[in-house]
């Protein structure tokens, strides 16, 4: 949970813009560059991700010339509820085709709730099923979203 | 004044009514909720306007952007949880006067002081669109080039955090917005054999993502165990004479305020309310106060903060140019729904417009009874747990996601969209002018390329057009005075209004 110093935040930020902004620059060639006055399709991208290298450059060497200091107020990275809601989402892209609405909103949730410690596997449980059935009245009867509750196994 | 009339009649038809309704109701609604501000909700309720007719969907989803911003206040004067940027210098004296059992004066100034920042805004915007449009309608592409170009550094440099970082996430934003197929050729670009990507991101997709989901990672820790308990009477709202007395002036200047950074790009209601609150600071004969449960310090930037929100309205009806990330999804949406903001749908579609505005005084009106004789049904809101309310959002984000186009590869993009927006905000970097960027890209990219046509491949042939040159040497300038600004200080705006705010 401790915050990342300031300058490493702007090497590994402006890193990524330049490998980014790489990836762009070099692909953009495939799509013909073209003259100024007839642009190809590439000719956009290719300057914007010049320009975008060129910046992060600069963000990168203004972070390594920067003196090391802590910057206590930055909020650190949390791995639990990052791995919870993401693993949530996950859950609903991996359940709705297969097993309809209800299992996917319901496994979304309770493992996204899982982010916070605190919550218990039967405030889960409950909660989990209260939302499928929420979800399912506001999306699939309300607005008529073509999203049954359970699908396949049934 | 036909045109008024049509409006009129529009925006008082029982469906418009009923949505705009809806819509202040869900954009506080959401806007209460601890770190989901205005653009979050917008992105969220946007696909559920897909089954409405334009105007009406219109009408909804403004409701639901300035809903938020009403309802964000909320939380920062209860809580001191920001429900967005434009709220937090509101928690510095709002929550304190929480503290000191004055919450319900605090919820009351900030509602008085949303609603006069507001109608004041709307006011403009009635005055001044129709002054813009004219001006816009002798506009070209190097023209629109121009003012586009200036616009995407005012969204990188004077909103929020570092004037470099900005910078790259407008270049990110316009390189998102390169992905499917170019227009103009017909070549599909960096979609790497998706058949998804050809039509590009939905803006819904990188607003959720990065405004909904990493928020809400990131809210997970923060929001613990903050809940306010008890009950806002209706009698303890009522401001002393004494209260009255000190907010008036406060409310005027914010609005003032608010009002002119909403109109220019970049600088939408998160600076407003910082600029009001550090100008009634200095101005104060008694600034010692601030911080320690000042209602001016509720009052200023509350009103600025509306009114920005209302005013901003104003360059993306008229040019169709949005001056900040909220406004870029709203023209987004807008487009979704087949109405191209700037001078031609002003002419084309009068209706729609005034529709729109006579809607925003009907929205304002009903947020004030909703923020007023019913605070505390958003109180009740705030009092469930956010380990509770998080799972639902998340819920709610992937279904609306899903539902765009009925796809799961949508809500895959919205997970990597929001693990990429997370580790940004670690990482110092701004998700708003990369939506900026994202949304302006296509239009940049469109303009430029006619401009150059026309001019036969001669940039500087764009320069003796004289609002072109004019727009340009403003973009200049600013970039100018950017560099000189890293390299004098190497501060940051915003940290120098911090340290003021602060200090």
């Amino acid at each position: 949970m401790s915050a990342i110093r300031r300058e490493m935040r702007d090497v590994i930020g402006g890193g990524t813009v330049i490998a980014v902004g790489f990836a762009f620059f070099y692909r953009s060639f495939a799509y013909g560059v073209g003259t100024l006055s007839e642009m190809g399709a590439g000719f956009f991208p290719m300057v914007l991700s010049g320009v975008a290298i060129i910046i992060g450059l600069a963000i990168l060497i203004d972070g390594l010339a920067r003196k090391a200091r802590k910057d206590p107020q930055h909020e650190g990275f949390a791995l639990r509820p990052v791995l919870a809601v993401l693993g949530g989402i996950a859950a609903f892209a991996l359940l709705l085709t297969p097993y309809g609405l209800g299992p996917a909103v319901a496994a979304a949730a309770a493992i996204a709730g899982l982010g916070d410690p605190e919550n218990r596997w039967l405030n889960l449980a409950i909660l989990a099923a209260f939302l499928a059935i929420v979800c399912w009245l506001i999306f699939s009867v309300g607005l008529k979203l073509p999203l049954p509750f359970f699908r396949g196994v049934f | 004044m036909d045109a008024v009339l049509t409006g009129i009649a529009t925006a008082f038809s029982v469906q418009n009514l009923a949505f705009c309704f809806l819509g202040v109701t869900l954009g506080t609604f959401i806007g209460v909720l601890p770190g989901l501000g205005g653009l979050a909700a917008v992105s969220l309720l946007l696909p559920i306007s897909f089954y409405l007719e334009p105007t009406t969907a219109l009408i909804m989803l403004a409701g639901v952007y300035y809903g938020g911003e009403y309802g964000g206040s909320t939380a920062s004067i209860l809580l001191k949880l920001p429900g967005d940027a434009s709220n937090a210098i509101t928690c510095l004296d709002g929550h304190e006067m929480t503290r000191q059992g004055r919450a319900g004066v605090a919820l009351f100034t900030a509602a008085i002081g949303s609603f006069i920042g507001g109608s004041t805004a709307i006011v403009l915007l009635m005055v001044l669109t129709p002054v813009l449009v004219k001006v816009a309608l002798s506009f070209g592409p190097a023209e629109y080039f121009a003012a586009m170009t200036f616009g995407l550094l005012a969204a990188a440099t004077i909103a929020q955090g570092a004037p470099l970082k900005g910078m790259a996430m407008v270049l990110m934003g316009l390189l998102l917005g390169t992905i499917g197929t170019d227009v103009n050729s017909g070549v599909e670009r960096y979609t790497f054999g998706f058949l998804e990507l050809l039509d590009g991101f939905s803006v819904v997709i990188i607003g959720m993502g990065m405004f909904g989901i990493a928020e809400v990672i990131s809210s997970v820790m923060t929001a613990r165990d903050r809940a306010y308990k008890g009950r806002i009477s209706i009698s303890s709202m009522l401001p002393t004479r004494e209260d009255v007395r000190r907010a008036a002036l406060p409310i005027a200047r914010g609005t003032g305020i608010g009002a002119l950074f909403g109109v220019l790009p970049g600088t939408g209601p998160t600076i407003s309310a910082f600029m009001a609150y550090v100008i009634e600071k200095r101005i104060s004969r008694t600034p010692e106060r601030f911080g320690r449960g000042a209602i001016e310090g509720v009052a200023a930037p509350e009103s600025a903060n509306n009114a920005a929100a209302q005013a901003s309205f104003i360059p993306t009806l008229a040019l169709g140019i949005p001056g900040s990330a909220s406004m870029a999804i709203m023209l987004g949406a807008m487009m979704i729904h087949g109405i191209t903001p700037g001078p031609r749908m002003m002419i084309d579609h009068q209706e729609v417009f005034w529709g729109l505005v006579i809607s925003f005084w009907i929205g304002n009106v009903m947020l004030l009874v909703l923020n007023i004789p019913l605070i505390n049904v958003w109180v009740r809101v705030l009092q469930v747990p956010y380990r509770f309310l998080y799972p639902a959002i998340v819920c709610v984000v992937c279904i609306g996601v899903f539902s765009i186009n009925n796809s799961v590869f949508e809500v895959w993009l919205v997970l990597m969209f929001g693990l990429a927006g997370y580790l940004m905000r670690l990482l110092g970097f701004e998700p708003a002018p990369l939506m900026i960027g994202f949304i302006l890209g296509p239009m940049v990219e469109e303009n430029l390329r006619r401009a150059m046509r026309l001019a036969g491949g001669d940039f500087l042939a764009i320069l003796e057009r004289p609002i072109t040159a004019a727009i340009l040497g403003m973009t200049a300038l600013l970039f100018l005075w950017i560099v000189y600004g890293i390299v004098r200080s190497k501060t940051r705006m915003v940290d120098r209004l911090d340290d003021l705010a602060q200090g």
